[in-house]
């Protein structure tokens, strides 16, 4: 396993998504902090003859206000055979900032209330379908994909 | 509600009194659709050894990796087969109602167990309106002689769950109108007759309407079956193997059916139907649709034009029109077959039909079990399948003509095809050669030699392999490995295993998922060679301990086995499967049943090495799905007591926020996950919801659910934010979409966890395991494993999400000389500083 690249991500703007649409934009310009590894070491363990990569970074923010991070941590190059195919990735879980004195997160970045952008979208009219889009809603159907 | 739902079913009856041995003349029900069976001229009525009787005791349970019967069920008999219809009541899920086979079995010799693999299955009309049954009667027990008969009577009611204008409205998006409208009630009575002839190997039913109103109903019917086992297999199929047809651009999407089969563990199940017209002929061609483990059967709607002719009001052809006239009554048969193998099914069906057969015995050479797939020559077509005993003997009746058979079985090669002549009346001797296959036995221990279990890959060299799941598509269905893998095998805690593979040359590599090291040292390199061309191979592997993770266990939080309708990975396999992982707690979340993986890991002597924790997929049909654990099953409710999210028969569904709030009422402490949020089964996408408000603007009417009542014209007000966590990663990596809406909620005072799972529905091919939630726990021993500290820990965050890296990160804050001060904050925490201070996070990976 290597992990080569080490993210922290915050509050930034064009997460949200509006009226049940996907918002999968993920710009690397998102990310509040970054750090490439460019060769992840390598350590034995101790008392065995196995290795293991082993990696320990560190990251110095500034929070302004109330946030939270959150820590990403994954490969780019190798894949994680034979457990699986795909190339390694964590993330933790936010760890929250209160900058404010309050002993709390409570001064949200996203306020609440804030005015809706879109409005109700009506349903479209019945239609008849075509032998393909029958099928195609079918598919789709029985095959629930979700991202 | 729980305790309320339990009191229901006890108030439910089964009628078993005045039992009359003809059959259809019991005492007057008037919620029965009185059918003359004798006079209808479609049941045997010779001999003695039928019976019918209310199950009273779980000795009279047929048992089986997908077993569902209980006490207060009815349990049909004869000398041959048996089936368990359920008892009335409410059992959310696909079929939604009791009166239906749960269970079915052969009868086998005093002491063997039972090996029931079948689902369960229902019949709908109008596009999504059910029987609810309220009635479960015998009629007659067979103490007398003739048939074992008894009779589900229940009322008209809307499926909650499968409504197909509004499943293709909403999940497909497909906005469509059907020209029969499911929501409009249907003034029938409808009974569907269970009939269980002496020395027969099928149940034949047949379900009566009776239209009480003065005007002709159009009733489209559709069986659902949830088949339990896989290996479905479709004679007049363009697919032309086991499985269901492929979801392609191919015309296999509606196919043509006139009987299905699917092969079980030393059982087959067949359904039959006959002709709405005649019901001694079989159907000409029903439209049948397959997904994992489910097909629908649109009767006698032929393909998917039939289908589609039911949303156009122009159509001047309806397949599958089943019209009742104003104040009659019409019935529907078909046959639910039980035999050893799917040959044993097409017995029946040609010996009901008065086909002229001759017979093949077949031998296979090699002794043990063997699947032999019978082709006809002159089409190419796969017509049968034979499972041989163990040797290597079967049969099957054939039409006279040419065929081919050959014989295999897992992990072997193809046998050389036989071609042979089948004359009527004749028996014809078959001699087959198994193909070849070798042994690779891998046994695995720790650096301490002490076994220890563990997943074996094995790839072929070179890559890829000469054969795949196509080359056994007309034996047995192949589930691939991932990663283009020959064979993937779990290793049990005794750390031995032996697979087989076809004759070749391989790689090895031993994994124990990602707290271990991997075998041997040169991967990834390269993997241990194999070579299988002429011998068996043995090779001895070490994985150890390579991370530890005091205070953090691991759970893959989203689970699927047998009991879910979509998966038919026995509890046995996906125990081990993730014993073999790593994995620290297993998490059971079926579709709708509360499954409990605790009697599979302390059979598989486990349970010091990987906890369980009892849950279940909430699903909806129409608006996303939902996990929560950790749960208490209760096995004297359906599905073990699974949470009805649609309301109950008569209320609307619940809106999520009576979802959530719901769940926690009846199970106190449970987290509730938003599952894949995105995508067609997905809340956020489907309520149409503003993630930076949590608004949503989807139309209550149109998911069956009443409006909320602070609904403004902005926000239908259907999901509110009672859920704790959200399934960032479904599958080995994290979906953007997802990662999205869970950061604009955590920046918006919505913290809720994230997640990661599988999703896993296969043993093998979806990477069971990968994605894993690591939480935070006091006690990390999985024999004190406590399912409600681990609960609590994911409802705090404190936890991270992973596909094989192992995490930590702390948070501390800086001074002015950029030296730390005061405690470090772990994930989960809150670091208070003053604006503009220094936080030093620290990663540890």
């Amino acid at each position: 396993m290597l992990v080569d690249r080490l993210e922290v991500f915050s509050h930034a703007t064009g997460r949200d998504a509006v009226n049940g649409e996907t918002n999968s934009t993920w710009p690397d310009a998102r990310a509040l902090d970054r750090k490439i590894i460019a060769t992840p070491p390598v350590e034995p363990v101790a008392g065995t003859n196995l290795r293991r990569m082993h990696l320990v970074e560190k990251f110095v923010l500034r929070p302004a206000k109330d946030t939270w991070y959150v820590v990403m941590a994954r490969g780019t190059t190798r894949t994680m055979r034979p457990l699986h195919g795909n190339v390694p990735i964590a993330y933790s879980n936010a760890i929250l900032i209160d900058a404010d004195g309050s002993g709390r997160y409570d001064d949200f970045p996203l306020k609440p209330g804030q005015p809706l952008r879109v409005p109700n979208v009506p349903a479209p009219k019945p239609k008849v379908p075509t032998t393909d889009e029958l099928g195609n809603a079918i598919r789709k159907l029985i095959e629930h994909r979700h991202d | 509600m729980q305790q309320a739902r339990l009191v229901v079913a006890s108030l439910v009856v089964v009628l078993a009194g005045c039992p009359k041995p003809g059959g259809g003349g019991g005492p007057t029900n008037p919620r029965r659709c009185e059918v003359d069976l004798k006079a209808t001229g479609l049941f045997s009525y010779e001999g003695s050894g039928a019976s019918a009787k209310k199950v009273e005791s779980a000795a009279q349970l047929i048992g089986g990796s997908n077993a569902q019967g209980r006490n207060g069920d009815v349990l049909l008999q004869n000398d041959k087969v048996r089936v368990i219809v359920e008892q009335p009541g409410r059992t959310v899920g696909p079929t939604l109602s009791g009166g239906n086979i749960v269970d079915a079995d052969l009868v086998r010799p005093e002491g063997t167990a039972g090996r029931d693999a079948f689902g369960r299955m229902a019949l709908f009309y109008s596009l999504g309106r059910l029987s609810s049954v309220t009635d479960l009667e015998v009629l007659s027990d067979g103490s007398q002689g003739g048939p074992a008969i008894i009779a589900a009577s229940g009322k008209d009611v809307a499926h909650d769950l499968l409504n197909l204008k509004l499943l293709l409205n909403n999940v497909a998006g497909l906005p469509l109108e059907p020209v029969i409208d499911p929501s409009a009630p249907v003034n029938v009575r409808l009974t569907t007759y269970f009939v269980l002839s002496p020395g027969e190997s099928r149940v034949r039913m047949l379900s009566a309407f009776c239209n009480d109103s003065s005007e002709t109903v159009k009733l489209p019917l559709i069986e659902l079956m949830d088949v339990g086992a896989f290996e479905l297999f479709n004679p007049g199929g363009c697919q032309n193997g086991i499985g269901t047809s492929k979801l392609d651009d191919t015309n296999c999407l509606a196919d043509k059916s006139k009987w299905i089969a699917s092969q079980g563990d030393g059982v087959a199940y067949g359904l039959r139907t006959m002709s709405f017209r005649d019901a001694t002929k079989p159907v000409k061609a029903n439209a049948a649709i397959g997904y994992g483990g489910v097909v629908g059967l649109f009767l006698e709607g032929e393909n998917l034009q039939g289908l589609l002719s039911w949303f156009d009001p122009a159509a001047e052809i309806r397949p599958g029109s089943f019209n009742v006239l104003a104040k009659e009554k019409r019935h529907y048969v078909r046959d639910f077959i039980i035999a050893k193998d799917i040959a044993g099914i097409s017995d029946v069906i040609q010996a009901t039909e008065g086909t002229a057969t001759g017979t093949a015995e077949f031998t296979v050479s090699t002794p043990g079990e063997a699947r032999v797939s019978i082709t006809e020559v002159s089409s190419g077509l796969m017509t049968t399948l034979v499972v041989t005993d163990t040797q290597g003997k079967g049969r099957a009746n054939l039409a006279p003509g040419e065929y081919r058979a050959s014989a295999s079985k897992e992990g072997t090669t193809i046998g050389t095809a036989a071609t042979f002549t089948i004359t009527e009346g004749q028996t014809t001797q078959v001699a087959l050669t198994q193909g070849t296959s070798r042994t690779l036995t891998v046994n695995v221990k720790n650096l301490a030699n002490s076994p220890v279990p563990a997943k074996v890959t094995v790839f072929c060299t070179p890559a890829p392999c000469p054969f795949d799941a196509q080359t056994w598509k007309q034996h047995l269905l192949v589930d691939p490995p991932e990663m283009g893998a020959a064979a993937v095998g779990y290793v049990p805690v005794t750390g031995q295993l032996t697979l087989t593979l076809p004759p070749g040359e391989y790689a090895a590599v031993v994994s124990r998922g990602p707290e271990y090291s991997t075998w041997p040292d040169a991967w990834p390199m390269r993997g241990e060679p194999v070579d299988l061309r002429t011998t068996n191979a043995t090779i001895s592997a070490v994985v150890d301990r390579v991370v530890e993770t005091p205070g953090w266990m691991s759970a893959d939080l989203h689970v699927h086995a047998v009991a879910s309708s979509d998966s038919a990975v026995l509890n046995e396999l996906r125990a081990a499967n993730f014993l073999a992982e790593g994995v620290d707690v297993l998490l059971s979340t079926d579709h709708e049943v509360i499954t409990d993986f605790a009697p599979v890991v302390r059979a598989l002597n486990a349970e010091n090495l990987m906890a369980t924790m009892i849950g279940e997929e909430v699903t909806t049909f129409t608006h996303g799905h939902f996990n929560t654990f950790p749960l208490k099953r209760n096995p004297e409710l359906p599905n073990g007591g699974a949470f009805d999210h649609a309301g109950g028969e008569d209320a609307p569904s619940m809106r999520m926020p009576q979802v959530f709030s719901g769940i926690k009422a009846e199970h106190p402490g449970a987290v509730v996950q938003l599952n894949h949020p995105r995508g067609s089964s997905g809340v956020l996408s489907q309520l149409k919801v503003d993630t930076a408000t949590l608004a949503t603007h989807g139309d209550p009417a149109q998911f069956g659910m009443a409006p909320a009542a602070d609904a403004t014209a902005n926000d239908t007000k259907l999901l509110g934010d009672g859920f704790d966590a959200v399934e960032t990663a479904n599958g080995t990596g994290p979906s953007n979409a997802v990662l999205n809406d869970w950061m604009t909620f955590l920046s918006r005072g919505t913290v809720r966890t994230a997640t990661g799972v599988s999703d896993t529905h296969k043993p093998f091919s979806d990477a069971p395991g990968y994605s894993r939630t690591y939480a935070k726990v006091v006690n990390d021993t999985p024999t004190t494993f406590q399912p409600a500290q681990f609960a609590e820990a994911i409802r705090t965050q404190q936890a991270f999400v992973t596909n094989g890296p192992l995490l930590q990160v702390t948070a501390k804050k800086l001074d002015g000389a950029m030296m730390p001060v005061g405690a470090a904050v772990g994930i989960g925490g809150t670091l208070s500083v003053a604006a503009n201070d220094a936080v030093e996070l620290t990663v540890d990976v």
